[in-house]
């Protein structure tokens, strides 16, 4: 009877979560249909739901009307440069306000929890006149730096750190370790889901930022793949069969990011050190 | 409190800087006629601009460009539509730092953009454009000139409106599009079109754009603002304009499509017979539904009264060169180039469907020919014949704001149900508390 | 409670940790002064300049092109604006609905994907992960396909049930409504992820100890999970207050803010007076305003949450 019952919870369960990534997707689904479809395909009553052939039609539009390669390059090399130092700036600063009491800690986090609050739209404008004077605009640094403070993962980490006993790093400390080594030995290894997200949402973060890089880059040789995809649309009108082959193409690569770094997810309970 | 004077004095010592930085001159005015003399003017331009008119100007006027001005070079950069606009807002709002010397730009837009930054645009009548006024529409000469009448753009493409239908459904109705002069006959033969065949006569995007309501304004001479820029939507002809509006959708014939998708989709799929709106769709057509070909006609944009007018203007684009480029005379000549010059015009039209704002070519053999797409139809003559009577309208700067307005009020009335009457009050009072303009 | 938070039972800071070594440079002392050093340096240059900057342009206005002082003008005008107080009100709704539907489903999909048996976990959690992907430009052609009132897939399947069609981008309240579901259709796995990894960091005893005290699943969800998790809630529930005050793609791409502004989002209509009509004043005005509602906002969601800090 027990058993049977489970079988059924599990059957309910795969049934909803089928249901559900099936009503997710279909946008992205609809993405894919639209790359191997024809332009205006995608207007057609009742949509089309199978996909079409003209994917190498869209493809060889596709490269004369960006460059869309280059521009592949420039989106990795900022995500990849962005994403490395941004988890070790993460990292460290969710590991000072999560387990050092320090002068100055509640101001300080209270200031960055605000500055997150402030829409980016409104900082755009004195940002790019930083740059103009710094006459730093059309550089990867100049897309890379000024998103480097990315409050959200700060905070994630400094949440997740909480988990970690303090017993832990006093033990450490008794063996007469070094606050480093602590940090990057003992502190660290045991982060790796949360490490794991954070590095998902950086990447992600950098990967579809638009309106800065869109600002701030002013050749089509330094585009990211959001601007060089945005040079495609008219007053009214887009390409659509070049516009979904663009996103799905720029899409892949996040999803190798996520597949990769979503098995620490799973990587079940921290390593040995907590217990309890 | 030893942290708040600190806070006190940075605050102040940013003041100053900031009180200092803005005060950044912007380059003289006054600009030299450019040398008629090819060859004397040399260096490198960047040139903005997006979709079409970039594919226009980098495949067509460059080549041609390069031959007749070697020592010239010019670099392209494709950038989308509402992202051109995006990135000269942060360089005209920095001072002019990193803007091309020439960019595409909305004739609409144009004045917001020319008064919020009435530096940042060079004047082109003394350097030889005064030369070609009389070969563009007066209605479009008068939206490129800044507040001292100087002009500031080169005209480049226009939106001449009139109505696109579907023959193979006004046949199935048995309703001759010849008959239909007012919007009078044009609801009634969109309650025809509707009982017979289940086609909506009028597909609009309730709630996303006034063009409609624009549209029915110009062609009665009228807009949002008088000519001395008061808000001016107290109007008969206002009134008219909605009351029509109203009566499409309570005939059911007006059929909302929400978006720009939703209406391409509706266009593509006959869920409308007709579409007054500008020349400018015909590129959409041909593009996302290349199988309606032969079965798109025009016919003129109809009148409130026999006699009226039948000519408006939807879109239309600029050229226009910005104070801060260090070669205003290549860039002169690069514009001029692209936007006063037959033959460079007849091929914009041919090659890329941008339709010229240039009059003088008109007279071209290309305008009489027959368009396969459109029922074999002249249609590019009639657009023509269209362009001559378009009757001239104030944008004034503060055009982005009433049609913000306008749209809103618009889908009040057709979705609220709220009268005319009420609609008109609500824009005058939101138009003129947003912009601070006297009303009529 | 039996089971109290991981934070309750830590000791606070580091003051028993004695200075054995001499004059070393790192210690327990400097260390966080070290650890932040790069984030605040780069804070200090990109985001107190730009800050500062908007803040005094917020009492500025910009005549014929110059800016000139205005004092308290664009506040004042903020607070006689009704499309300002319309666009407050549809964030306010969409925090008090939104918000709370999108975490409850987050929550639910974490738990049903960390759960032990489950097969094909990695394609269920980028399958859930993937809206967030899809650019919004290749959704809004769909959408438009399934929702228009007259035309729509949605509505064609509704009559054909009988039902009466509904206006998802006209009629009344519903584009609000419709702009809910896409943001929690767009959200929701990303907030599961960061839930994912929040679970994670529950210790596996104690979901043993209370089977063997023979709790159910449920109880174990609300006496174990839900607490445990209580941290990484907080953090997904105060981005999500900021987001829905922030919130732009989706109105701007499916609605563009109407029918007359039902769907008019704050970070909207900023945007329409920054970008469109260049008053960055008043904008800026707009700003500090959300700035400062979403802050008190997101204090009186740390002291609900009773993080001490």
């Amino acid at each position: 009877m027990k058993q049977r019952n489970q079988t059924l919870q599990k059957t309910l369960l795969y049934l909803a979560l089928i249901i559900g990534v099936l009503i997710t997707i279909i946008p992205f689904y609809w993405m894919i249909i639209g790359a191997t479809n024809k332009s205006g395909d995608v207007f057609n009553i009742p949509p089309t739901f199978l996909p079409g052939s003209n994917l190498l039609d869209n493809l060889t539009n596709l490269n004369e009307s960006i460059l869309i390669w280059k521009s592949l390059f420039n989106s990795l090399f900022i995500a990849i440069t962005y994403t490395l130092i941004g988890m070790l700036l993460c990292a460290s600063a969710g590991y000072a306000f999560a387990k050092f009491d320090f002068k100055g800690r509640n101001v300080i986090f209270i200031v960055l929890l605000l500055s997150m609050m402030i829409p980016y739209q409104a900082t755009i404008i004195p940002l790019f006149q930083l740059f103009a004077k710094l006459d730093w605009m059309n550089t990867y640094s100049a897309v890379i730096l000024p998103q480097l403070v990315y409050v959200f993962p700060i905070f994630l980490m400094r949440q997740n750190m909480k988990a970690l006993p303090d017993s832990l790093l006093e033990a450490a400390r008794i063996d007469s370790a070094g606050e480093f080594y602590i940090f990057f030995r003992i502190a660290l290894p045991t982060m790796k889901p949360a490490l794991a997200a954070v590095a998902i949402f950086l990447f992600n973060h950098q990967w579809n930022n638009f309106m800065w890089p869109l600002v701030v880059m002013n050749t089509k040789d330094m585009f990211t793949l959001p601007v060089a995809l945005s040079t495609l649309a008219g007053q009214d009108s887009i390409d659509y069969g070049q516009a979904m082959l663009g996103t799905t193409i720029s899409v892949l690569p996040v999803i190798v990011i996520f597949l990769f770094m979503q098995k620490h997810f799973v990587s079940g309970i921290l390593g040995g050190a907590v217990k309890g | 409190m030893k942290r708040f004077k600190l806070f006190t004095m940075l605050l102040i010592t940013l003041l100053i800087v900031s009180a200092c930085s803005s005060g950044n001159s912007n380059s003289d005015n006054e600009v030299a006629a450019p040398s008629d003399n090819p060859g004397e003017v040399s260096g490198d331009i960047t040139v903005w601009a997006w979709a079409l008119e970039a594919e226009y100007l980098s495949k067509t006027v460059i080549p041609a460009f390069a031959k007749q001005y070697p020592t010239i070079k010019v670099n392209m950069e494709t950038i989308g539509n509402d992202q051109i606009y995006d990135k000269l807002t942060a360089g005209l709002a920095a001072g002019g730092s990193g803007l091309p010397d020439v960019t595409q730009i909305a004739v609409n837009k144009l004045p917001t953009f020319v008064n919020q930054f009435p530096k940042g645009f060079q004047e082109i009548s003394n350097m030889g454009f005064d030369k070609h006024i009389g070969d563009f529409p007066e209605s479009t000469i008068e939206a490129v000139k800044n507040l001292d009448g100087n002009v500031i753009a080169f005209p480049r493409d226009l939106g001449p409106v009139a109505v696109f239908y579907r023959v193979d459904i006004f046949e199935q109705a048995g309703v001759d599009p010849s008959k239909i002069v007012t919007w009078d006959d044009y609801i009634a033969a969109g309650k025809v079109v509707k009982e017979k065949t289940g086609v909506s006569m009028i597909g609009n995007r309730i709630g996303n754009q006034d063009d409609i309501l624009r549209i029915m304004l110009q062609q009665q001479g009228k807009y949002y603002f008088d000519a001395e820029g008061k808000i001016d939507v107290s109007t008969v002809e206002m009134n008219r304009a909605l009351t029509k509006i109203k009566e499409m959708n309570e005939a059911g014939i007006l059929l909302n499509t929400s978006n720009w998708d939703g209406q391409v989709a509706a266009m593509k799929n006959g869920k409308v017979a007709t579409n007054p709106d500008a020349v400018w769709w015909s590129g959409t057509m041909l593009d996302q539904m290349p199988e309606l070909s032969g079965k798109w006609g025009t016919f003129p944009l109809p009148v409130f009264k026999e006699g009226g007018v039948h000519a408006a203007d939807n879109g239309g684009s600029a050229l226009t060169i910005l104070s801060s480029s260090k070669n205003k005379e290549a860039a002169y000549l690069f514009s001029e180039f692209a936007s006063a010059n037959t033959e460079m015009q007849l091929k914009a039209l041919e090659n890329h469907g941008l339709f010229p704002a240039y009059k003088a070519v008109y007279d071209e053999p290309y305008f009489n020919q027959n368009q396969e797409y459109f029922n074999n139809q002249p249609v590019f003559k009639q657009f023509a014949e269209v362009v001559k009577e378009i009757p001239p309208v104030n944008f004034t700067e503060s055009n982005l704001v009433a049609r913000q307005v306008a749209t809103d009020q618009l889908s009040a009335l057709i979705l609220e149900g709220a009268s005319p009457e009420k609609v008109i009050d609500n824009m005058k009072k939101q138009i003129s508390q947003q912009t601070g303009r006297e009303a009529n | 409670m039996q089971y109290s938070l991981a934070e309750n039972n830590e000791p606070k800071g580091n003051g028993q940790v004695k200075g054995k070594r001499k004059t070393k440079f790192v210690t327990a002392k400097t260390m966080p002064y070290l650890l932040l050093a790069p984030t605040l340096i780069l804070f200090s240059i990109f985001y107190v300049y730009p800050i500062i900057y908007s803040v005094l342009l917020s009492f500025q206005t910009r005549v014929r092109g110059e800016y000139v002082f205005a004092g308290l003008k664009n506040y004042s005008r903020m607070i006689q604006d009704p499309i300002f107080y319309k666009a407050l009100g549809n964030s306010m709704i969409i925090l008090v609905i939104q918000v709370p539907l999108m975490l409850t489903l987050a929550v639910l999909m974490a738990v049903a994907l960390n759960s032990s048996f489950l097969k094909l976990k990695g394609l269920f959690r980028i399958g859930f992960f993937s809206p967030v992907l899809t650019s919004l430009v290749a959704a809004s052609v769909i959408f438009m396909l399934l929702l228009n009132k007259d035309y729509g897939l949605l509505n064609y399947v509704l009559t054909s049930i009988g039902l009466k069609p509904i206006g998802w981008l006209s009629d009344g309240y519903w584009p609000l409504v419709t702009l809910i579901i896409v943001t929690t259709w767009r959200w929701a796995g990303y907030n599961m992820v960061i839930l994912l990894a929040g679970l994670q960091n529950i210790s596996n005893d104690l979901y043993e100890a209370a089977s063997i005290d023979g709790a159910s699943k449920v109880k174990q969800f609300f006496y174990i999970t839900l607490p445990q998790l209580k941290p990484v809630l907080l953090v997904t529930f105060i981005m999500s207050t900021i987001g829905s005050f922030q919130l732009f793609d989706e109105p701007y791409t499916l609605t563009g803010g109407g029918p007359n502004n039902r769907t008019l989002t704050l970070t909207l209509y900023l945007y329409q007076h920054g970008f469109t009509y260049f008053d960055f004043g008043y904008a800026s005005a707009i700003t500090y305003a959300v700035v400062l509602i979403v802050a008190i906002l997101s204090i009186v969601q740390f002291k609900l949450a009773g993080d001490k800090d």
